[in-house]
């Protein structure tokens, strides 16, 4: 009885010991999480996944392909050391991100992790990556919950270059209020997480600022009937209707709005998600004078032509929309970490302690990124948010263009 | 079902149907009372909030009556063939899509043409014409494929083949047609509105409710006063009896097939003209709807599909405005197919044949 209870006391300690702490001395350096030792003349190794297979390829292939961009910039070298990017496929889906950070955390050499495209891919892989002390710089995923404030212990270590959902709602919220002087607004979700989220931020940013939510519904995406929603919104008679559903809805709203008394001189605004030609026949002759709030690639920093060029000379072709940039300044931001942590011996070898590593990267401040400047709040978003308020012109669908259909008309 | 009471104050005939009653007609009788007393707490409230004026109501009236009318039309179909094969075509609502694809590539056709400037009140029938010939050949091409082979089989395979079905037209469509959501005409003329007491109400809704009225009519007396009609019904009331009499039983179900996919193809065209845009997904949900429809209205029963579409329009239609909002639940819309489902479980558990019954000879029922 005795022996067991040793054994299994002393079973207790190991354990307690392999999880508490994972602190090591390596050369110069002593950390809380381990440390990487990169020997003299082989390169630092940064992580990558991305979506390189499904329906986002472009959009994956783009971002590692701007983080190289990115490490060319620095001449491929932080500190002395090559860099070298091994990237991975995350798809855009759970499975395809926990396969994806699974094979780069086998690979002890890996300091940080630039990806993934899809929230979803966030959602399984940052928290694989982080319990091994890899921190991971997305570059697509934009969902609020992965970097809320009560975000699960396995998201502290997960940090974003683009803009979170919730900065899109406080600049909508701004141009509402602020710009268009409106005191009223009312509100349409579709159930969704992404638009119920977005809708949620936009009234709190909205009553914030002294406006009033006068009507908060939601309909579901398969409804085609819209009519009974717009009159009860109609009784409530607000300047504005925020809603960031999806094409198929944004038809029937705008087409039956009309038919609604009392709503045919309220302005709508959509989200992002019908920023497409799409958009233009699903609505048809009503879309002239819609407004969507939308990413600008105008109001990126005045390098990103240059990047453009430089890009189209490495690829052979032109990146696509403003991807690429995020992948730009995933890299940019890790190697700038990787400059200030990252210690040398008498050797020559390099030592970079994981939780340093962490720390100076959520430490980034007004760090000058393709995308803007970039500074890390204590969640994890670095972001520069880039929004602009677009309305559709024409309702010829060939016609659609960002710049002149729809065209931007603020900032 | 136990029987009710004759009166209260008799005496006991309360203690005799508590005898006769079990508990399973207890908890019965308290789900009753339970939902009637909720609509009607609902009801108050809702009327009481004053929300919506009455015109609100009467608008929201005349538009449950149009979609009513279009889940009706759908809910024929799948009655027709039910009456019939015994069967239920989960493809029809996909037969819906393909009428609604022809009826748009026929607008566009004509519009090529010049000939919905020219003759602007033409081009209507012609499309509806287009969305009935491609949902009639639709429907013939499945009852030739996927339901004669199993024409004598008891089995199963024909409703799994019919999901099947459903599946292969969704995916061929959206191979052909693409997954984008695609703009519908409107002629011209039927873009406006019109004012009837008072009331703005849109062209295309006003078309399409005497469209579905006028169709309804000419099926009815199909079924009612022809030979073919009258071959129908004898076959859906006993198939080897109906052979024996010289009835070519097979020419008689290729005929319902075509005829319920003529009726998908209307249902498809009108749904378009009102509501402006469709996709190749959208025949899933609405089929689900005209099943619905045609169960709540007693499956089997023309009358009956015609019933269940309008009562199903209508209680979406009103239901979110009139009995949730008496709850002030926030966002009631998002709830508006509970309503219309949970009446369908309503109606299955007190009135399994619907409102009006299938009218067949007792055996059968």
């Amino acid at each position: 009885m005795n022996k067991v209870f040793f054994s299994a006391a002393t079973l207790a300690a190991v354990l307690l010991a392999a999880s508490g702490s994972r602190a090591e001395t390596l050369g110069p350096v002593t950390d809380a999480l381990g440390v990487v030792k990169i020997t003299k003349g082989q390169p630092i190794q940064i992580g990558g996944y991305s979506s390189q297979s499904g329906g986002d390829t472009n959009q994956g292939i783009d971002e590692l392909r701007g983080a190289e961009i990115a490490i060319k910039d620095a001449g491929g070298k932080v500190l002395g050391f090559p860099v070298k990017l091994l990237g991975e496929d995350a798809q855009c889906t759970a499975e395809g991100g926990q396969t994806a950070a699974t094979k780069l955390a086998g690979n002890k050499q890996i300091v940080a992790v630039l990806g993934p495209s899809c929230s979803s891919g966030a959602r399984v892989g940052a928290p694989i990556l982080w319990k091994l002390g890899i921190p991971s710089v997305a570059i697509g995923a934009t969902a609020p919950a992965l970097t809320a404030a009560d975000r699960p212990d396995g998201f502290k270590g997960f940090l974003r270059v683009v803009p979170n959902d919730l900065k899109s709602a406080a600049f909508t919220a701004s141009y509402a209020y602020d710009k268009l002087g409106v005191k009223t607004a009312a509100t349409i979700h579709d159930g969704s997480p992404y638009t119920e989220q977005l809708v949620r931020a936009f009234e709190k940013n909205f009553v914030a600022k002294g406006g009033t939510i006068v009507a908060s519904e939601a309909v579901s995406p398969t409804d085609t009937d819209l009519r009974p929603v717009l009159t009860r919104i109609a009784t409530k008679k607000p300047e504005l209707i925020f809603t960031p559903v999806f094409t198929s809805t944004v038809g029937f709203l705008m087409r039956q709005k009309d038919e609604v008394a009392g709503l045919a001189g309220t302005k709508v605004i959509g989200g992002e998600g019908v920023f497409s030609a799409n958009v233009i026949e699903a609505v048809g002759p009503k879309i002239v004078g819609f407004h969507i709030v939308g990413p600008s690639t105008d109001l990126f920093s005045e390098r990103f032509p240059i990047f453009v060029k430089n890009f189209t000379a490495e690829y052979g072709e032109a990146p696509i929309g403003g991807f690429s940039a995020y992948g730009y300044d995933a890299a940019l931001l890790t190697m700038a970490a990787i400059k200030e942590v990252g210690k040398t011996d008498a050797e020559g070898n390099l030592y970079i302690g994981r939780q340093a590593l962490h720390d100076a990267m959520m430490a980034t401040k007004a760090l000058p990124g393709l995308t803007g400047a970039l500074t890390c709040d204590t969640h994890g978003d670095c972001g520069a948010a880039t929004y602009a308020i677009w309305e559709f012109t024409s309702d010829d669908q060939s016609s659609f263009a960002p710049g002149t259909n729809p065209k931007r008309i603020f900032p | 079902m136990s029987e009710v009471p004759r009166s209260a104050t008799e005496p006991g005939a309360f203690s005799e149907w508590l005898r006769r009653s079990t508990w399973v007609d207890h908890v019965l009788l308290a789900i009753r009372i339970s939902v009637a007393a909720l609509v009607l707490v609902g009801l108050a409230g809702g009327l009481t909030a004053g929300t919506y004026s009455a015109a609100d109501f009467v608008s929201f009236t005349m538009f449950g009556l149009t979609i009513g009318s279009i889940y009706a039309l759908i809910a024929l179909g799948y009655t027709m063939v039910y009456g019939i094969l015994r069967m239920i075509n989960f493809a029809h609502g996909d037969v819906m899509m393909i009428g609604s694809f022809a009826g748009l590539f026929a607008a566009g056709a004509l519009n090529d043409a010049g000939l919905v400037n020219a003759l602007p009140l033409l081009a209507l029938p012609l499309v509806l014409a287009a969305g009935m010939a491609g949902g009639a050949a639709m429907s013939l091409i499945i009852e030739r494929i996927a339901y004669r082979p199993f024409l004598h089989v008891r089995s199963l395979a024909p409703l799994i083949c019919a999901i099947g079905m459903s599946f292969v037209l969704q995916y061929a469509a959206r191979g052909l047609f693409g997954t984008r959501n695609r703009a519908y005409p409107g002629f011209g003329w039927m873009e406006g509105t019109v004012s009837l007491f008072g009331l703005i109400v849109p062209i295309p809704q006003i078309v399409a409710f005497i469209a579905a009225l006028i169709v309804l009519a000419g099926l009815l007396a199909l079924v009612k006063l022809s030979p073919l009609g009258k071959a129908m019904r004898a076959v859906a009331e006993d198939r080897d009896a109906a052979a024996l009499v010289g009835i070519n039983v097979g020419a008689v179900i290729v005929a319902t097939f075509a005829i319920g996919g003529a009726m998908a193809g209307v249902a498809g065209v009108l749904y378009a003209l009102v509501f402006k845009q469709i996709t190749v997904f959208m025949g899933f949900a609405l089929g689900v709807k005209g099943f619905a429809a045609a169960i709540l209205g007693g499956i089997g029963n023309l009358g009956g599909a015609l019933l269940g579409g309008l009562v199903l329009g209508l209680a979406e239609a009103l239901g979110p405005a009139l009995v949730l909002e008496g709850f002030g639940l926030p966002a009631p819309y998002q709830l508006k197919d509970v309503i219309g489902y949970g009446m369908l479980v309503m109606i299955l558990i007190f009135r399994p044949q619907g409102l009006l019954g299938e009218r067949l000879a007792s055996k059968r029922a």
